[in-house]
């Protein structure tokens, strides 16, 4: 499988946790936490779940989307735009878990599956730019 | 030949600096765009329009306010005290959250808890359905004589009104704060009999013609009267009803 496969698919994938974890916070849901107990709820009603008043999970949706898009252009700028989204999104992603670590004290193994896809697409896209170079 | 793989060479370097360059613009981006990402959600976070379910406020508060003080239906106090002093009032409504934690304190240690009154809580949802869920929760600790405990916990933690706040997750956390037997309190809370309840309070609100959250009523020997909600017009309303002062 070419690394831009690998990233569409990968970008697919952060798409579906984080449309799920936004569909049942809409509806005022709690997510189905298969593993870490009642972590997922306490984590998406802490006061850390939400950016400027947006929920977080509809931050998770526009950087898959735009990873997404990004693989379906041939176009060095494209290349460099998913760098800088994989990375800000692997970053954050850590972020985010640290806080569920040492603020929160509670995981969400939802979003500890983004954080993992997002680094997933770091180190994809990482390789994707290198051989693109080559 | 050999200067021709010499510039192969130079060109082949030049194109792995300018691709080293191009991956830290991209990384120092990233970073930037994360660093920003942070600091917006931490200035953000700290004045939220909704409460942490993971770390609520006031739990060891409600406990010491409510020490000793044995509630049934909804009503704490001395049992056989003539005076009733009801509230009706809606968990997501901000008055009710000041009545709640500047006036019922006095009230509740200076007149409930020696004995000249009797202190009822009835939940009426004014403002929307969430307001409902609210109420729902509100019968749920009822059942298990938590009622009052329950209210004050979340005026404590009341978040903004025009945000939808009161979540199942929220509801279930004040349920732990103030230690209700949370399989019992989810049951319950989402039982008819709690639609049913909340229902027969709205009717009974707007059949009196009540304007609205907090409405206070001081019931007695001498009749029932509808009273600010200030500790002094309720001394005032209890000493009407009883013909006794209330100190």
């Amino acid at each position: 499988m070419s690394t831009r496969r690998l990233v569409a698919l990968l970008a697919l994938l952060e798409l579906g946790v984080a449309a799920y974890l936004e569909i049942e916070r809409a509806r005022g849901r709690s997510v189905a936490c298969p593993i870490g107990g009642g972590g997922c709820e306490t984590v998406q009603h802490s006061r850390y779940s939400h950016l400027a008043g947006v929920p977080l999970p509809v931050f998770g949706l526009l950087g898959a989307a735009a990873m997404f898009v990004t693989t379906l252009l041939d176009d060095p700028r494209a290349r460099t735009a998913a760098l800088v989204l994989a990375y800000a999104g692997a970053l954050f992603s850590l972020y985010l878990a640290g806080l569920q670590a040492f603020e929160i004290h509670a995981y969400c193994a939802w979003c500890l599956t983004s954080a993992v896809l997002w680094l997933a697409l770091a180190a994809t896209t990482t390789v994707g730019w290198l051989r693109a170079d080559e | 030949m050999g200067k021709a793989r010499k510039t192969r060479a130079m060109r082949e370097q030049e194109r792995r600096r300018s691709r080293r360059n191009r991956m830290l613009i991209a990384g120092g981006s990233a970073v930037l765009l994360v660093v920003a990402l942070v600091v917006v959600q931490q200035l953000t976070s700290s004045g939220s329009s909704r409460p942490d379910a993971s770390n609520l406020r006031g739990v060891a508060d409600v406990k010491t306010e409510f020490a000793g003080l044995s509630e049934r239906a909804g009503t704490i106090g001395n049992p056989s005290a003539k005076v009733t002093i009801t509230e009706f009032g809606d968990l997501r409504c901000p008055i009710c959250k000041t009545f709640d934690n500047e006036v019922a304190p006095q009230v509740i240690s200076d007149i409930v808890r020696p004995g000249t009154a009797k202190l009822t809580y009835k939940t009426w949802p004014i403002l929307g359905p969430n307001s409902v869920e609210a109420a729902k929760a509100a019968y749920a600790a009822a059942q298990q004589n938590k009622l009052w405990p329950y209210a004050a916990l979340a005026y404590l933690n009341q978040g903004d009104e025009n945000v939808e706040w009161f979540t199942p997750a929220v509801a279930r956390a004040i349920g732990r704060g103030v230690g209700l037997d949370m399989t019992r309190f989810e049951k319950d809370r989402t039982s008819s009999a709690a639609t049913k309840a909340i229902s027969q309070v709205s009717n009974e609100a707007s059949s009196q013609g009540f304007q609205g959250t907090p409405t206070i009523r001081v019931a007695g020997p001498k009749g029932t009267i509808t009273v600010d909600a200030t500790y002094d017009a309720i001394a005032n309303g209890i000493q009407q009803v009883s013909g006794t002062s209330a100190g």
